[in-house]
């Protein structure tokens, strides 16, 4: 059984971290957390589910549609809830903002897509058996997914041109663009990218967790995992994420009914020991 | 300048109490006849409004098609109460003041949100017909509250002695944390025991759970013979196939009306799925008349088939203008007074009557899944 709990939490956390790097996009290039992060996750299920069902793409085709997809709506995206918004004296609008495009974006799916939860058919359907514990094989493909894609953004963040160009941005537009950086376009790549991140994400949670509206909740647990991991670091994000899902799914052994209320105590608990969370301090000797 | 401010709002509350007076202005012969409904059309229990706006939609063509009830027209008017407690007393408030001339009320299948109306049911003395089955449901007092739906203790009694028929002597508990899963789950934990079958593994899921990967681990580290699960359609099809994934179809499994669902089939599959038994008040695979015919119709009209909140929605409608006619009048209190005298009164669902508690039906239906299909095995009454 502690083997199971092991490959649970393993893949859940994996699945939070693909979630928070996108979050972590967002707050590296305008400062902002996003609210709508989940239901943009949950609107990547429901695309690509029409791409593969109703438009009958083959699996190549399906993946580029899927990224000029999920590149219009990352900018749509910014230009309705984050650009208007940009220069508001108070930050905590586009938070607001973000907020209100979360309960818009679910209705709109619901109204697009209707009510009924879809299934959408995983890459493989098989199950692995490792001792007594089981995975499904597409757990495997969240892992290895997920790790690329966090490899590339921490390549593109840390070691690129482009990603100093976007930390710029996020740190300071103003000079940002007095040295000639084009500010809109960093933030549209930024809003871009983040929104493919979880809509890969959430194709690839789909066939576990069916295309649903409450899809968007696994968000909860991202911005838990970038908390305990250090808000801002893409590592800790990872490490956190994972964290979270190795102490939801270990929580089991304590309480089945109350495992988010361990998670979320595990959350405070971090946040008074140690307020920058776990990759924190660093964060704040580079900035 | 004071005095005559004073008087101007003395004189609007007076005419502000008087707009509120729900004897004070009789609607028209000509005028439709209102009904009321809350149910969740946003937020994450929507997809239940959905199937319960097409059960009405399928109702109001029906009667308003042959004529309506009294020679007028029968229209309901929605609310959103989002599945949750707090909007649906805010909704139920809101439907009541925007709406004097309603005749009755339908509320929603959560017992919980239900209960949290039911002293505003009270108060506002017009009758409501939930399908809520909560055993505190059964318990209300209240004399303008009912249900289409046979309570969890009929319906954990039933599953309880079926279990035992089947010879099972190890039994797990998968329940969800809702009025639903507690109630019911307590029920037959308490008669398994009364029959001597041992409870080995007894677990609450968390609240909008999607993974039960490990709840099914713990299940199988405590090696029943029998597994029970308690949830809503929102959870039941991630649950039988987490227990298919987990290799233990070999396990007779049996679940409340939700594991009965088409949609449940669909989600987790029918490979998953086969076998299953369900206690259920509506059986979509049974072959008996009306239920069979109207199952066709709402299939052909929607796409899909319906949910048990189709049906129950459907059946409180029905019984509603039955009373309606019988009292030869729309006045809350004439209908409340009808639908106490409801006596075998054939529904889609099931035959109801009313027997001095709000439970109107009294009968249920065990099931099992077979190619897909929700086989009735056998209709339980009492």
């Amino acid at each position: 059984m502690v083997l199971q709990l092991f490959i649970t939490g393993i893949s859940m956390g994996m699945l939070y971290a693909l979630m928070a790097m996108g979050l972590i996009l967002i707050v590296k290039a305008v400062g902002v957390l996003n609210f709508a992060h989940g239901q943009l996750f949950m609107l990547g299920a429901y695309i690509t589910w029409s791409l593969t069902n109703q438009l009958k793409l083959p699996l190549w085709a399906m993946i580029i549609a899927m990224i000029v997809c999920f590149c219009i709506v990352g900018l749509s995206f910014m230009f309705t809830v984050y650009w208007p918004l940009r220069n508001s004296p108070w930050k905590v609008t586009v938070v607001i903002s973000t907020l209100g495009a979360s309960i818009a974006l679910k209705e709109a799916v619901r109204l697009i897509w209707s009510f009924i939860p879809l299934l959408s058919k995983p890459l493989i359907d098989k199950v692995i058996r490792i001792g007594d514990a089981v995975m499904n094989v597409q757990y495997i493909f969240i892992i290895i997914i997920s790790g690329a894609l966090m490899l590339f953004v921490y390549f593109l963040f840390e070691k690129t041109f482009i990603g100093k160009i976007m930390q710029a941005t996020a740190q300071n537009r103003y000079a940002a663009e007095l040295i000639g950086i084009p500010s809109v376009v960093a933030i549209a790549g930024t809003y871009m990218i983040s929104m493919c991140m979880s809509g890969v994400g959430g194709w690839l949670a789909a066939p576990l967790f069916l295309v649903s509206q409450s899809l968007g909740t696994f968000a909860q647990k991202a911005f838990a995992g970038i908390v305990v991991g250090g808000f801002g670091s893409i590592k800790g994000a990872v490490v956190g994420c994972v964290l979270v899902g190795l102490i939801e799914s270990f929580s089991i052994l304590i309480t089945d009914a109350y495992k988010d209320a361990v998670v979320f105590g595990v959350l405070i608990l971090v946040l008074i020991i140690r307020p920058t969370g776990i990759f924190g301090e660093k964060i704040e000797e580079k900035a | 300048m004071k005095k005559i401010m004073i008087l101007l709002l003395t004189l609007l509350m007076v005419f502000s109490f008087t707009g509120c007076n729900r004897n004070g202005d009789k609607p028209g012969e000509d005028e439709p006849i209102k009904i009321g409904l809350t149910d969740a059309f946003t937020g994450d229990r929507a997809g239940n409004g959905q199937y319960t706006k097409e059960g009405v939609d399928m109702f109001l063509e029906y009667i308003n098609g042959k004529g309506g009830v009294l020679g007028r027209e029968v229209v309901v008017v929605y609310e959103d109460d989002q599945g949750n407690e707090t909007a649906a007393v805010n909704a139920y408030q809101k439907l009541i003041l925007e709406n004097e001339d309603l005749t009755a009320v339908v509320l929603n299948k959560y017992s919980s949100v239900v209960l949290a109306m039911e002293p505003y049911v009270a108060d506002s003395k017009i009758p409501a017909i939930c399908s809520g089955s909560n055993v505190k449901i059964e318990q209300s007092t209240n004399p303008y509250l009912y249900s289409t739906r046979r309570s969890d203790y009929g319906s954990g009694a039933t599953m309880a002695a079926f279990i035992k028929q089947e010879g099972a002597k190890r039994v797990a508990i998968l329940y969800s944390p809702d009025a639903l899963g507690k109630g019911m789950s307590e029920i037959v934990i308490a008669k398994l025991q009364e029959a001597g079958i041992e409870v080995v593994s007894s677990q609450q899921f968390s609240e909008g759970e999607k993974q039960f990967a490990n709840y099914v681990a713990k299940i199988k580290e405590s090696n029943p013979d029998f597994i029970v699960c308690i949830g809503q359609t929102s959870e039941t099809g991630l649950i039988v196939k987490a227990i298919y994934d987990a290799g233990l179809n070999h396990i007779k499994c049996i679940g409340n009306s939700a594991f009965a669902q088409a949609t449940t089939i669909e989600q987790a599959g029918l490979e998953a799925s086969e076998g299953w038994y369900s206690i259920t008040a509506f059986a979509a695979g049974t072959e008996e008349e009306p239920t069979a015919s109207w199952i066709r119709s709402y299939t052909e009209k929607y796409g899909h088939a319906p949910e048990m909140t189709s049906v129950t929605t459907y059946d409180a409608l029905s019984m509603i203008c039955y009373a309606i006619e019988k009292a030869n009048s729309t006045d809350p209190e004439a209908v409340n007074a009808e639908l106490k005298k409801i006596l075998n009164f054939e529904g889609i669902a099931a035959v109801y009557s009313y027997n001095g508690n709000p439970m109107l039906a009294n009968s249920e239906f065990v099931i099992q899944i077979q190619n897909g299909k929700a086989i009735v095995l056998t209709k339980v009454i009492g």
